[in-house]
Formats: structure tokens, C-alpha cells, sequence
């Protein structure tokens, strides 16, 4: 059964790929390093590469900065490096979030958290020069802003890391660093125009797009190009905007190229109005912007337990609980030993809760310069502004007040978060499926407003489950229940709630209609005229469909006399079911539907010997037999054979099958990420068979000018290329899709 | 620790009195509600939550948990570790609770082996009781009308203990569905596609997109897409009601298809995603029975044969990639 193990541990070979995409060559030679050794030291580093010191602190820094590492100093002599997966894993999600963002609060938001991404974490401050360039050094305030709103057309890229990014004093964000790497921000600028070459070639690959993060500088230097106070800002400025170009080309690539007309407008002519409407006009509207995706969880603020690894924050916190709660010693009792698992769980969540907080910002009243701040839109409020009330942060409900946010404060994006908002996708996608398209919008509506209180899909440090008391039902955090007034309120007035319910339940409810023989409601409802009432329930009939389905999308929770029944979601087990669901659209399409009804029976029925099988799947040995074999072959359910007497002997013995859904689970996660390595090395591959085509379209006389300087014959190949591109990258994004579903969404579950 | 979700009312107004004298409250309500249902049904939790009687989840399991606790209710697990319950009669409850609590654990475990029985021997073994002793309770329960006692026709011996109102079950060794020792393909495939059929009428409804339009110009052949019919979960199809309509319609003639095993066979059908449970007794269609695909399978690789050998290297690899060049339509490297 398993597969030739000659290939390196598959995800680091993901991530490399990823990395050096993304940052370059010499990045993800030092990522690749840190592959090979684990965690280890500069030295360690240093003695398993070939690159001299100088190359590898300035990889080190890059990838610290951009989170895919963590470091630590038990001893402040020496410090431990080590890759962050999940973050390095993450790059592929970039231009995903933005969409997410986008649809869910607009482009202006979209554009600071790609800024934000960009730059791996800023300052508000640095944030504050990158869109509104302090005045004296401001030349030319309009065009300035538009192009960091990135609606401009990104010709300055490339242009902005030769601005004199010194690193002033101020750089907020540098005691971040170890210390050994300190002296490493001098050593910069070099490097970053060097590296600039490497990502550029995926600028033009993608029709003079600007590649993800074409800022190299900012990835590169810390934070010099944000930091820098007295440069040319009008260079720094163009980094953002390309950020953005890039991205929603990533995003193009990555989510089918579905509502990606919005954003990907950096090539397009934009109108004024449209464009002043897509603009964040003054630093207030940042600031509430970026206090709005605080507030919901899309970004957190950079704390020095943020370059922690997993491993070093149990350590941290298994080291407290003992000599608090021990003095020091491992405790020996059973149910010591429980008890210190619970309270090392606690005693994570407590860091990273602690790491997380944030001091509620000051507000000040708003005063008549503000006034083009923008109560926030309707999809804003579906966001939870309504819930900001019931927050502990509610003196932002307030809407005579903008937050001021400290400028000092570090901010990163949170990808946890993003987990969440796939979650969401994904479900809002089989309820379209499995119900229908009003239910899904009205099941979308429930699951936005509950991503509010969700900084994450499940929590990886529980508390050890309690024994299960009859008659106590589960807690439920009131933050997660909902309520069909709750969503009323922002589902779109036009919405038709009458379809996707069986008609004669309508006519029953609203009097003076009929269903005719073909179906049709005579005459037909005028939603504007239905009662609150009405409305509310023909909203929980589409809720109760989502109950009753075999999924269990919604629970209900309880329902207090003369109000709406409150509805909670049960994230874990449908999480379950999702994972369930993709190894049988696996199955079916590797095999056939024979094979899932194997997968099922085996699923329900646990170790099966073949007579069982058979009754289970009301089939002929002869039939199964093969089925079994095949299924064993590709790993997707184990096999075991027991010897009835003391031969071993195929006749006398029992053939027992079982499937394991955490098995199947990994060894389908293995699969998928081997084949999004696969996309890579092709991609890789198709790039250098037209590697020197992309050099030609790359020179920057024949950007802009391809009919001039390309023949038609390399216009088609470009062409030709620039699809195939797409296709792959298209791919990838739903691979990773698969991802989020086997990984992300619930932990690891208990094998049988 | 989260705490425990409080609830602000006070959880039961005395539930026991009520229960006797029959004065209206929430476990009479959710008694009476159940008692509806034909007998033997069982609930899963979100049935009883749709009954609107219950003001929270946590107060519904403790009114299942009053009725539990006086015997109106016995509470069992589905396949899947579901928490289900069925109902018992007032008088059957009203016996349990005359039980002497040996008695209670024989009877329990009686109930729980339903139609397989339990040996004798097993019970005493399980319970710890004395021989004497356990037939001393086995007969007062027999006297009282709860269980009987048969025999095994296999081991003539053997005594087997079974509730009073069960048949045994068949000897599992064909029924209709096998003739001579071999799944019948042909009579098994008839009567899933009578199923489905009937399943599918009775669950779903196809009815015009955008029903309340005004469709004056609406061709006559409107574009349909179904919608789940307006039923409680109880009154979908079961193993019972598509018996029924198969019997009524006389389409299989040949063999004689029992409850029992119409319920085996739509156990099967659940398997491969035609039907999909509602409840532990009722049944749905799939709204769309084809599998969805995913972006693993839909690549080269997700179906590709020699998947476990290709590598970053060597002979098969991406670059050298025959389905690669096929899907993107490009030229592969020649090995
Ligand atoms: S790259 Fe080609 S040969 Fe290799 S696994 Fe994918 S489809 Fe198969």
C-alpha cells in the first residue's frame, strides 16, 4: 500500500515551490535549508547551505517578515528557527482573502489587507504614510492616493524599491528581529533589487500584470519602504498599488475568475466617480477600515509570541503550569497527568488570547472634516456592525465616534481567519447544491453573521472533553446563535424567500393566492407586501429545511415565547460530514459508485469480514472481492488478514476490511498536496519553454508596446502561455479548496 | 470552562403530578405530541426540537429525561451514535415502574437485543443474579405480559427471552432477495428503481424557477427544479409506506418482501447516496444523486495510473507528463 516514499515529505516541497515563486530564489533556498535541517540555529543554517552568512541572515529576515518562519531565544545567545507551515502554506491564500474581504466589505478594505500582505506586518503609522504620504515630501496628493488604492494603472512598478528606503529610527517593528540578524537591514537594498529580477519574470507572464508581491523591497528590507520617512515616496506608493494589481490577478487565478470584476482593475481606465468611491479619502476612513477587520478577526496585531512555534509555546506553557502548580515535576497520578493536559491547554489559549488582545482604541467625536466617512454600506453591516453593540467594544457602536488607532501598533493578517470564510463558502456551496439557491443565500446570510465571533474554525487547544450529562444540552456561546430576525435585516429586500419551499406551504401562509397546475403562485407574491411576520416565517421554513436535511446545516437551539427560535451552527460534526463528502466524490470518480457504497457500508458497519459486506451491500462475494482489492491498493480502506488455525492459509483465515475516516483523511490531504506539487513543477516547466519569450515581453521598452516589438507568432505563444498558466493556477486554487476541507476545518479526529 | 447554559425559567413546573393526573404541561404536551405518531416511532432530537414545545435545547433533553426516567419514553442510539427515542404506552410505563429493579435490568436487557433475543444463560451471566433467582424474574415478567420465552429451533435447549409483542427474526439465510444462496441483481435492481421512484415523488416537488413571477409570457414549458415537499420528517417515506405501494401496485409478484427486509434493502440504498435518511425511519431521495468532484480529481494527477510513481525525477514526472500535455494541450518533455 504505500506509495514509493522516494520523494521529500511532500509539503515541504509544496511550500519551496510556493516560496520561491512568490519571494525568489534566494528565499527559498534558506526556506529549503530550514526544510532540510527543522528547527536550528544561524549556524546550523550556515553549515547546511552554501550561500554565504550575508545571503542567508538576508533570506532569514524576508522570511521572517513575512511570518513564514518562527524564532526563539530560550537563551538570548542562541536563537531556534523554524518554518511556520501553516503560514508558508498560506501564500497560495493571499488573493483568496482579498476576495473574501472584497465581497464581504468592498474594495477599500480588499486593498489594505493586500497592502497589508505585502508587507507581511506594518505599522499603523506606516500604513498611514503609505496611503496619505506626509505633506512635505507629497508630490502630487491625487494621483498619490489613487495609485495606492491601486485603481491606477501599475506602470510604476518595479520602480518603487530604488526609492532611498533608509531605515529611519522609528522602524517599529525591527525588535521583532533576533539580534543576530540586526545588522542585516544594511545589506537590503542590494539584495532586493537582485531578487526583483526573479519575481518579475511572473509579472509578465500574466499580461503585464505586476507579480504577487513584485514588492520585493518591503518583503526584503523589514519594513524600509514603509518605514521611510524622507525618501521618494512617490516610489513607495507604487509598491502598494502593485501590490494590488498582482494579487487580484492571484485572486483571478485562484477563484475561478468568478466576481473578479471589481478588483482587477489596475489595467483598466476607471471613472472618476467610481474611482473616488473605491478610494479611502482620509486617514479616519483608514482607520476605520482597519478597525473594522480588527474587530472581525481579519487582522490581529503582531506580538512578539507571534514568531513562537507551536512547539516552543507548549514548551513555554508546560514549563509555567509545572513549577506553578508541581513545583516543577512532571506529575505522576493518571489524573494528574489529565489535569495537566487541560491546564496546559488553558494555559495556550491564555497566551495566545493575551497575544491578541488589543486595547480598545480611542475614540473621538466626529467632527465635520469626517463627514465623508462613510456610514458603513449594507454588506458592512451584515459584517456585524449591528452585532458591535453586544461586543465588548461598544463604544464603537457608536457612530458619532471614529476610532483612532495607535500608531505604533503592529498589525498582521490573521489566515486563521480565512479558514473560516472558506468554511463558509464551501457550505453556502453544498446548500446549493443539496437545497437551494434562496435557501443557500439565506444560509449565507446565518453564516456571515456568525463569522463575527469566529477567529478560527475550531479550537485546537480544548479542553479535554467532559463526560456528557443527560439532560444538560452542549453550551453554546450565545455569540454563535442567530435568529431569522437577525438575518432578515440584511438579506436583500428583493430576495424571493417564496422559492426553493414547496408552493402549497406559501399559499397557507399568505391568503388570497393559489398554486396552479403547472406550480406557478397566482397571483404572484409581492415580497414588499408581506408582513415582517410573513417574512419571518417563510425564513425559518428555509431555515427548518437546513435542519432537517441529512447534513444537519443548522441546530436548533431554543425559543423563547413570543420571539424568533435561535439557531446555532454545529461546526465540528458538519465539518465531518464535509470531509466524509470529498473522500466519496474521491472515491466515486477514482472507482465508481460501487466503491463508495463499499467506503459507507464499511463506515457504518466498522471491521466487516466478506459475508458481512455482502449483506451490507446486498452483493455476491464474487463482486466485492475486486472492489476490496482495488480500494486497499489505492488507500482508502485497510485490510487485515487472521488466520483461523496455525497455517497461514488463505482458506482458513478471516479477510476483515475496515476504513478509517483519519487515515483516509491524511493519506487524501498526502494525495492532493502531491498533485498541487505536480501543477507547480508543470507550471514551472511550461514557464521555461518559453523562457525566452518571457524575458523579450519582460524588457521594459516592449511593456506596453507588445504590437510593436512582439511578432504575431510570439503574441500567440504568449497567449497560448498565459492560458495555460491560468489553468493551472485555476487548479491549484481548488485543490487547495480540498485543502481547507481535509485540514482546516476541524482537527485531527481519534483513530479507531 | 464555559459554563453551563443557564436557563432563566424555571427549567420544569413540577413535572411528576402532572404526569398522574394529567393536567397540561410541557412533558404532557411532548407526551401527547409523540403519541401522535404511529406507535414504535422513533425520534431524533431535531424532530422533537420542531415540535415547538420545548423553549430550549437544554430544557427539551430535560423533559426527555423526566419521561425517560418514568419509563414513558425509552431512549436508544442509531447506527451513528444519534441519541433517539420511542415512546411507550402509559401502561407500559406504568408496569416499569412496578418493576422490582432486578426485574428492571432483565427486561432492559430483553428490550435491548430486540428481535435476536437473549439466551438465558447470558442474562444471568450479565446481571450477576443467581440461577434461581433469575428465573424467578424472568417469570414475574412473564406474568406480567412484558417477554416470552422461546425456542431456538437450531439448539432446542437453549431458552430464549424476547419482548412479548417482537417476532423473532428470520434466519438470515436468503429471504427474497437471494435465490439459492446468490443476491438476486435483477429482482434487487426492480424494486430500487420502484423505490426511488416512489420516494422521489413523495419527497420532492418540481415546481417552476421564479414560481411567483408573473409568467403571462412564460413559454409553456417552464424550466423546473424541485423542492422539498411540505411534510414532517415523520410522514416521509417508509420502509412500511413503500411496502404498501409496492403491494398495491402488484409489481413484484414472485417473491413476498417483509418489512424487515424492505428496510435492509433501503439501508443499501443509503449507501450509495440515492437515499438519504430523514429520520430514523423515513427516508429522501437525494435531491442531486450524482457525486460532486473536486479539484484533486479533476486534475491529471486526481485519476492518474501511475500516480504512486510519478516523481520529481526519473522517467515519470511532470515535466515528461502525458496527461498533462493532453489537458493543457502542450507538448511534454520526451523522455
Ligand atoms: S504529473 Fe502526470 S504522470 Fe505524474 S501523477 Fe500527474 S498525471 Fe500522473
Amino acid at each position: 500500500m504505500p506509495p514509493l516514499q522516494r520523494d521529500p515529505p511532500i509539503l515541504q516541497e509544496l511550500c519551496t515551490l510556493l516560496v520561491n515563486d512568490q519571494y525568489g530564489e534566494l528565499a527559498s533556498k534558506v526556506f529549503s535549508v530550514l526544510c532540510r535541517t527543522g528547527r536550528t540555529t544561524l549556524a546550523g543554517v550556515v553549515r547546511a547551505s552554501y550561500l554565504n552568512g550575508k545571503q542567508i541572515k538576508h533570506g532569514l529576515v524576508s522570511l521572517i517578515q513575512q511570518h513564514l518562519i518562527f524564532h526563539y531565544a530560550a537563551d538570548p545567545r542562541v536563537t531556534y528557527y523554524e518554518i511556520d507551515w501553516q503560514q508558508a502554506y498560506s501564500l497560495l491564500r493571499y488573493g483568496r482573502m482579498a476576495s473574501m474581504i472584497e465581497s464581504r466589505y468592498g474594495p477599500k478594505v480588499a486593498n489594505i489587507l493586500l497592502n497589508l500582505v505585502t508587507y507581511g506586518h506594518a505599522r499603523i503609522e506606516d500604513l498611514n504614510n503609505a496611503y496619505f504620504p506626509p505633506p512635505e515630501s507629497n508630490n502630487g496628493d491625487e494621483s498619490d492616493d489613487g495609485q495606492v488604492n491601486g485603481k491606477t494603472s501599475a506602470k510604476g512598478k518595479g520602480n518603487g524599491i530604488n526609492g532611498s528606503a533608509k531605515i529611519n529610527g522609528v522602524n517599529g517593528t525591527s525588535k521583532e528581529l533576533p539580534d543576530e540578524l540586526q545588522d542585516d537591514e544594511s545589506h537590503v537594498k542590494l539584495l532586493a533589487n537582485g531578487d526583483a529580477h526573479a519575481t518579475n519574470g511572473h509579472a509578465h507572464a500574466a499580461n503585464g500584470d505586476a507579480p504577487p508581491t513584485n514588492g520585493d523591497a518591503p518583503l526584503a528590507n523589514g519594513d524600509g519602504p514603509l518605514a521611510n520617512g524622507d525618501g521618494d515616496v512617490g516610489g513607495e506608493v507604487k509598491e502598494a498599488t502593485n501590490a494590488k494589481g498582482p494579487t487580484s490577478k492571484g485572486k483571478g487565478k485562484i477563484a475561478k475568475g468568478k466576481e473578479i470584476a471589481i478588483e482587477v482593475e489596475p489595467e483598466h481606465e476607471v471613472s472618476d466617480a467610481e474611482e473616488s468611491e473605491n478610494n479611502i479619502r482620509s486617514i479616519p476612513e483608514l482607520h476605520d477600515l482597519i478597525y473594522l477587520l480588527i474587530l472581525n478577526g481579519w487582522i490581529v496585531p503582531v506580538q512578539p509570541n507571534h514568531y513562537l512555534s507551536p512547539g516552543d509555546i507548549h514548551e513555554i506553557a508546560l514549563q509555567e503550569i509545572l513549577d506553578g502548580q508541581h513545583q516543577g515535576q512532571m506529575p505522576t497520578g493518571t489524573k494528574d497527568k489529565e489535569a495537566l493536559v487541560g491546564s496546559v491547554a488553558a494555559r495556550k489559549r491564555l497566551i495566545r488570547e493575551e497575544s491578541l488582545a488589543m486595547e480598545t482604541p480611542k475614540t473621538r467625536k466626529r467632527k465635520r472634516e469626517d463627514r465623508e466617512l462613510d456610514r458603513p454600506s449594507k454588506r458592512l453591516r451584515i459584517m456585524g456592525v449591528e452585532k458591535w453593540s453586544s461586543s465588548k467594544n461598544s463604544n464603537y457602536q457608536d457612530r458619532d465616534t471614529v476610532p483612532e488607532l495607535d500608531l505604533n501598533l503592529v498589525v498582521r493578517v490573521n489566515m486563521e481567519k480565512l479558514s473560516v470564510a472558506m468554511r463558509t463558502e464551501h457550505l453556502v456551496r453544498l446548500v446549493e447544491r443539496r437545497l437551494c439557491r434562496v435557501t443557500a443565500r439565506i444560509y449565507e446570510a446565518m453564516l456571515w453573521a456568525l463569522e463575527f465571533n469566529q477567529q478560527r474554525c475550531y479550537e485546537p487547544w480544548p479542553e479535554p472533553p467532559a463526560p456528557p450529562e443527560p439532560g444538560i444540552a452542549a453550551y453554546v456561546d450565545p455569540g454563535l446563535l442567530i435568529t431569522a430576525k437577525d438575518i432578515m435585516k440584511v438579506l436583500p429586500r428583493n430576495l424571493d424567500l417564496c422559492e426553493g419551499i414547496d408552493p402549497d406551504f406559501i399559499v397557507k401562509l399568505i391568503p388570497g393566492h393559489r398554486v396552479t397546475s403547472k406550480g406557478f403562485i397566482e397571483p404572484p407574491i409581492n415580497l414588499y407586501d408581506l408582513s415582517i411576520k410573513e417574512k419571518l416565517e417563510l425564513i425559518e421554513k428555509h431555515i427548518w429545511q437546513l435542519s432537517f436535511d441529512p447534513f444537519n446545516f443548522v441546530t436548533w437551539h431554543s425559543k423563547r415565547t413570543g420571539q424568533c427560535a435561535e439557531w446555532h451552527i454545529e461546526y465540528d460534526k458538519i465539518a465531518r460530514i464535509m470531509i466524509q463528502n470529498e473522500v466519496d466524490n474521491t472515491v466515486a470518480k477514482k472507482t465508481d459508485v460501487l466503491g463508495v457504497k463499499l467506503v459507507r457500508a464499511l463506515k457504518k458497519k466498522g471491521r466487516c469480514d466478506e459475508l458481512e459486506m455482502c449483506e451490507a451491500m446486498m452483493m455476491n462475494s464474487n463482486d466485492i472481492r475486486p472492489l476490496v482489492c482495488d480500494l486497499a491498493m489505492k488507500g482508502i480502506v485497510q485490510t487485515q488478514e487472521i488466520p483461523k488455525v496455525d497455517r497461514r492459509e488463505a482458506k482458513l483465515s478471516w479477510h476483515l476490511a475496515w476504513f478509517d475516516l483519519q487515515r483516509t483523511r491524511e493519506k487524501l490531504l498526502h494525495d492532493t498536496y502531491k498533485g498541487m506539487v505536480r501543477l507547480m513543477q508543470r507550471l514551472n516547466y511550461e514557464k521555461e519553454r518559453v523562457k525566452d519569450l518571457l524575458a523579450k515581453a519582460e524588457r521594459s521598452d516592449v511593456v506596453g508596446n507588445e504590437d510593436k516589438y512582439l511578432s504575431p507568432g510570439e503574441r500567440e505563444a504568449l497567449q497560448k502561455f498565459q492560458k495555460v498558466e491560468e489553468a493551472l493556477w485555476v487548479q491549484l486554487g481548488r485543490e487547495d479548496e480540498l485543502v481547507a476541507v481535509l485540514r482546516d476545518f476541524t482537527g485531527p479526529f481519534v483513530s479507531v | 470552562m464555559p459554563p453551563k447554559l443557564k436557563v432563566e425559567e424555571e427549567v420544569l413546573p413540577d413535572a411528576e403530578p402532572s404526569l398522574v393526573s394529567g393536567t397540561s404541561s410541557k412533558v404532557d404536551a411532548l407526551y401527547n405530541k409523540c403519541a401522535e405518531a404511529p406507535k414504535g416511532t422513533v425520534f431524533i432530537q431535531r424532530e422533537l426540537a420542531s415540535m415547538q414545545i420545548a423553549e430550549s435545547t437544554t430544557q427539551l433533553l430535560t423533559l426527555l429525561q423526566e419521561l425517560t426516567d418514568r419509563h414513558f419514553m425509552k431512549s436508544l442510539e442509531m447506527h451513528d451514535g444519534q441519541p433517539c427515542w420511542v415512546l411507550r404506552t402509559r401502561e407500559e410505563a406504568e408496569k416499569l415502574r412496578q418493576m422490582t429493579p432486578d426485574e428492571r435490568l432483565l427486561y432492559q436487557m430483553i428490550d435491548d437485543a430486540q428481535k435476536d433475543g437473549v439466551w438465558s444463560k447470558a442474562l444471568r451471566a450479565r446481571a450477576g443474579l443467581t440461577p434461581q433467582r433469575t428465573t424467578k424474574v424472568l417469570k414475574a415478567l412473564e406474568s406480567k405480559g412484558l417477554v416470552k420465552a422461546i425456542t431456538n429451533v437450531k439448539v432446542p435447549n437453549k431458552k430464549m427471552y424476547l419482548l412479548k409483542d417482537l417476532e423473532p427474526s428470520a434466519d438470515i439465510a436468503g429471504g427474497p432477495w437471494q435465490t439459492d444462496g446468490e443476491y438476486d441483481g435483477a429482482l434487487i435492481a426492480a424494486v430500487e428503481r420502484l423505490v426511488t421512484y416512489y420516494v422521489d415523488q413523495q419527497t420532492w416537488r418540481d415546481v417552476p424557477v421564479g414560481m411567483n413571477r408573473h409568467h403571462q409570457d412564460i413559454e409553456d414549458n417552464p424550466r423546473l427544479h424541485r423542492v422539498p415537499r411540505d411534510l414532517p420528517t415523520q410522514r416521509y417515506p417508509s420502509a412500511k409506506s413503500i411496502l404498501q405501494f409496492i403491494i398495491d401496485g402488484e409489481y413484484i409478484k414472485e417473491k413476498k418482501i417483509s418489512e424487515a427486509y424492505m428496510e435492509e434493502l433501503l439501508d443499501m440504498m443509503t449507501l450509495d447516496g440515492r437515499l438519504e435518511r430523514m429520520s430514523a425511519t423515513t427516508y429522501r431521495t437525494a435531491r442531486n444523486p450524482t457525486f460532486g468532484t473536486n479539484g484533486f480529481v479533476d486534475a491529471p494527477c486526481g485519476t492518474c495510473p501511475v500516480f504512486d510513481l510519478c516523481g520529481n525525477e526519473g522517467e515519470i514526472t511532470a515535466r515528461t507528463c502525458v496527461y498533462f500535455a493532453e489537458w493543457l494541450g502542450t507538448e511534454s518533455e520526451y523522455r
